[in-house]
């Protein structure tokens, strides 16, 4: 009965890859009978109302829809196609909805104030973790009372496995907001805590991580950030210190929790684990923020990749037969976009399309909810009117009045080339690949234009051009698209509050009946023992 | 004091420099030197010949081990200190003693803003190939050291170099570009133990990440430093 319901998100899948992967040529027909196609899809779609043994919430930081067009149209090309007919991984699953992303006293949203929405069903302030708005950022004080309970926690309750992973660090915002409380996200190790947050009790977040009182803690967390679970007197396997003031080392910690617990911080150990023996997976593959998906094959440590880390994550997971609930975040496309570099943030949502395409072939459709979204946009722009198929991190080469492509970088009013990708603000056009100067600190370049005649716009070194100069590019405060496919997608539907994702999760997994059950456990349980 | 000062800086590259000495994992320009560190104040002087006269000049300093190099100019806010991992990766701190800040780019950031630093340039300040493209034209003494002169034309630019070729440094760099002048010039010189100024000790810093100061919009120190933008340019 449950195999009947699950061939509607696999044949949208598997038409679409086939779509995707044809090389058929365009034509009239060919639109039309494609468009009819994907309505004849839609009429077989039912809304599957099974209970979601397992969600996956992939978070692509700051991946906004103008990032994802311009990833799907890179990717494209990177094959040989023309690129805006293709879709990525996450673009075949059923159901998309548009997720509202202010922050409760910002217009503009901010990491920690979304993710929190996300993980809490519960909108908040920017820059705060899994705390409501009646705190205060960086007023440790404030938060008593105050503190949400985050989806990942009920999971454990429930007894469900729970991971993490990231290309940030893990105790950046948004791995944070799963599995931590701080009403200030910058308070990563101890070393950053206030006298005041130290006064009243609050703990840094790598130590909530290590710390976590639900269940039996979380079976996975893989990323960046060592730096904050070692102390600082210690130098670590790559010749870095750690941060950690108060002399403990967490990941000796995490080992010590149970006997199958592991701690790996390179890739010959991530590739020696066995995922059927480990209960409890420790990655920490940088002293900060991974690699971008592009330096990845240049990182002489050697890391894994974010899909690698993703399929790694669910063999462990699936070792539960009560289902888990696994966040993966693409935390880099977001650091790409602030210093303006288009190159980056593209090939970090390409990998991170690809790790959606690792799960949905790894796990089950029929009892797993895959949910793609972004926690806030960035101000990016696809502009112009290029011709069909012009390389998307090109100049800008139109169409002639027949609507033939001209051939030759089409000209702005000053007489100069423009390319398709830019930014509304931040730091500006360079191109800075013949560098090489002793000192670092190139002068902001924005609100005017270069010549870029003679500029490589397609290298992995140059920087759109921006307007507004800013020391950095910002978010965007647009809605994002939220992608849902298995049990309960469905749910996601129409313009909504980003907390409504958590809703969604709880719907889904029937997440009350669970934790009802497992109170009812936990005091048989207690009463076993008061007879004993 | 002095000594003081090399056990500082000896604790900051992390004992590497004894052990990258005795592997002899040194720069090529700057390796036939014993002196594991090098002081050195230089002048960068501008002088404009046409029509009206100007001259400017910047007084900057330099701080060298095998590992890393640290420079900031007189009367700045910053300093600047290039690492090199034992991987060979090359990442940059700029530093903010009156602020106790400390902003890191990883190897990762540099590829980011398009940087790709070259360590041999770092340590000696003039790209590795110029001399090779300049004629040795004898030698001079510069501080009580031996200087080897090299000159030339580079691009259409006279240029004339004299190189410290025991310690892989400049003494003097100058260039001619038609009725602009730009030169270098090394005013002291200290190395070891002679040394009268270290590196900066930022253990007790706040350290921020490069990568993370686009999050950081509203903290005032990030706004203040991204606007003042521009460093210094040895
Ligand atoms: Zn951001």
């Amino acid at each position: 009965m449950k195999r009947s319901t699950f061939t509607l998100s696999s044949l949208a899948l598997a038409v679409g890859l086939s779509l995707a992967g044809s090389a058929c040529a365009e034509s009239p027909e060919k639109w039309y009978d494609d468009g009819a196609r994907a309505v004849d899809q839609a009429q077989q779609l039912r809304a599957d109302r099974h209970r979601a043994k397992n969600v996956i919430l992939f978070v692509g930081d700051g991946m906004g829809v103008s990032t994802v067009t311009a990833a799907r149209i890179l990717e494209g090309q990177l094959r040989g196609a023309k690129g805006e007919e293709n879709r990525l991984s996450f673009e075949l699953l059923p159901y998309v909805a548009l997720s509202k992303t202010y922050n409760t006293n910002q217009q503009t949203p901010d990491s920690a104030g979304t993710m929190t929405a996300m993980m809490t069903g519960v909108k908040s302030k920017a820059g705060v973790i899994s705390v409501n708005q009646y705190a205060e950022r960086g007023n440790c004080a404030s938060t008593q009372g105050n503190e949400l309970t985050t989806f990942l926690e009920q999971a454990e309750m429930a007894g469900m496995s729970t991971g993490v992973v990231t290309t940030a660090r893990l105790t950046h915002a948004t791995p944070a907001a799963t599995y931590a409380h701080s009403p200030e996200r910058n308070w990563e190790s101890d070393d950053k805590l206030t006298d005041e947050a130290k006064a009243n009790g609050c703990k840094d977040i790598a130590r909530q991580l290590i710390e976590f009182p639900y269940g039996d803690g979380l079976e996975v967390a893989m990323g960046g950030g060592r730096r904050h679970f070692i102390p600082r007197e210690v130098v670590d396997g790559e010749g870095k210190q750690g941060k950690r003031k108060d002399g403990r080392d967490l990941t000796a910690e995490w080992q010590e929790k149970d006997r199958n617990s592991v701690y790996v911080w390179n890739q010959a150990q991530f590739d020696a684990i066995d995922t059927e023996q480990v209960d409890h997976l420790l990655g920490l593959f940088e002293s900060s923020h991974m690699e971008y998906a592009f330096d990845r094959p240049s990182d002489l440590g050697g890391e894994p990749s974010l899909s690698a880390m993703t399929g790694k994550a669910i063999d462990v997971l699936d070792n539960n037969e009560k289902g888990y609930f696994l966040h993966v975040e693409s935390g880099r496309i977001d650091h790409a976009h602030h210093a303006g570099n288009a190159y980056r943030a593209l090939t970090d949502t390409i990998e991170f399309a690809k790790a959606i395409e690792t799960a949905m072939q790894k796990v089950d459709m029929a009892d797993t909810l895959i949910l793609v979204t972004a926690d806030h946009s960035h101000v990016f722009t696809i502009a112009g009117y290029p011709t069909r198929g012009n390389p998307i991190l090109g100049k800008v080469v139109g169409n002639d009045g027949a609507g033939n492509p001209t051939g030759v970088d089409q000209l702005a009013e000053d007489g100069m080339p423009y390319t398709t990708l830019g930014y509304t603000n931040g730091r500006g056009f360079h191109d800075l690949a013949v560098g090489g100067d002793t000192a670092y600190g190139e002068p902001i370049n924005a609100g005017s234009r270069t010549d870029l005649s003679d500029v490589d716009t397609e290298g992995q070194g140059f920087h759109q051009e921006a307007l507004v100069p800013l020391s950095a590019e910002t978010h965007a405060g647009e809605d994002v698209a939220i992608y849902a496919g298995g049990p309960g997608a469905y749910l996601m539907h129409g313009v909504q509050e980003q907390n409504v994702i958590y809703h969604v999760m709880r719907k889904a997994t029937r997440m009350d009946r669970k934790l009802r059950r497992a109170e009812r456990e936990r005091r048989q349980e207690e009463r076993r023992r008061d007879d004993d | 004091m002095k000594s003081r000062l090399l056990f500082l800086a000896l604790l900051l590259v992390g004992g590497q420099t004894a052990e990258a000495l005795a592997q002899g994992d040194t720069p090529a320009e700057a390796g036939k030197t014993a002196a594991v560190l090098v002081a050195a104040q230089y002048e960068t002087r501008n002088i404009q010949l046409a029509r009206r006269p100007k001259a400017t000049s910047h007084r900057w300093y330099l701080l060298r081990t095998p590992r890393q190099v640290a420079t900031w100019g007189e009367g700045r806010a910053q300093r600047q200190r290039w690492q090199r991992g034992v991987t060979g990766d090359i990442a940059l701190s700029r530093i903010f003693p009156a602020e106790h800040k400390r902003v890191d780019y990883e190897p990762g950031d540099l590829r980011t803003l398009g940087r790709y630093p070259d360590w041999r340039r770092l340590q000696g300040i003039i790209a590795p190939g110029l001399l090779g493209r300049l004629q040795p034209s004898g030698s001079v003494a510069v501080l009580g050291r031996t200087a080897e002169r090299y000159l030339g034309q580079v691009d259409g630019v006279d240029v004339e170099v004299l190189w410290l070729a025991d310690l892989g440094l400049p003494a003097l760099v100058r260039q001619v570009f038609g009725d602009r002048e730009a030169s270098l010039h090394l005013q002291a010189l200290y190395t070891d133990d002679e040394a009268p100024w270290g590196f900066v000790d930022t253990a007790n810093y706040d350290h921020l990440d490069y990568a993370d100061l686009g999050d950081m919009e509203a903290d005032p120190f990030v706004a203040r430093i991204s606007r003042a933008e521009g460093g210094h340019h040895p």
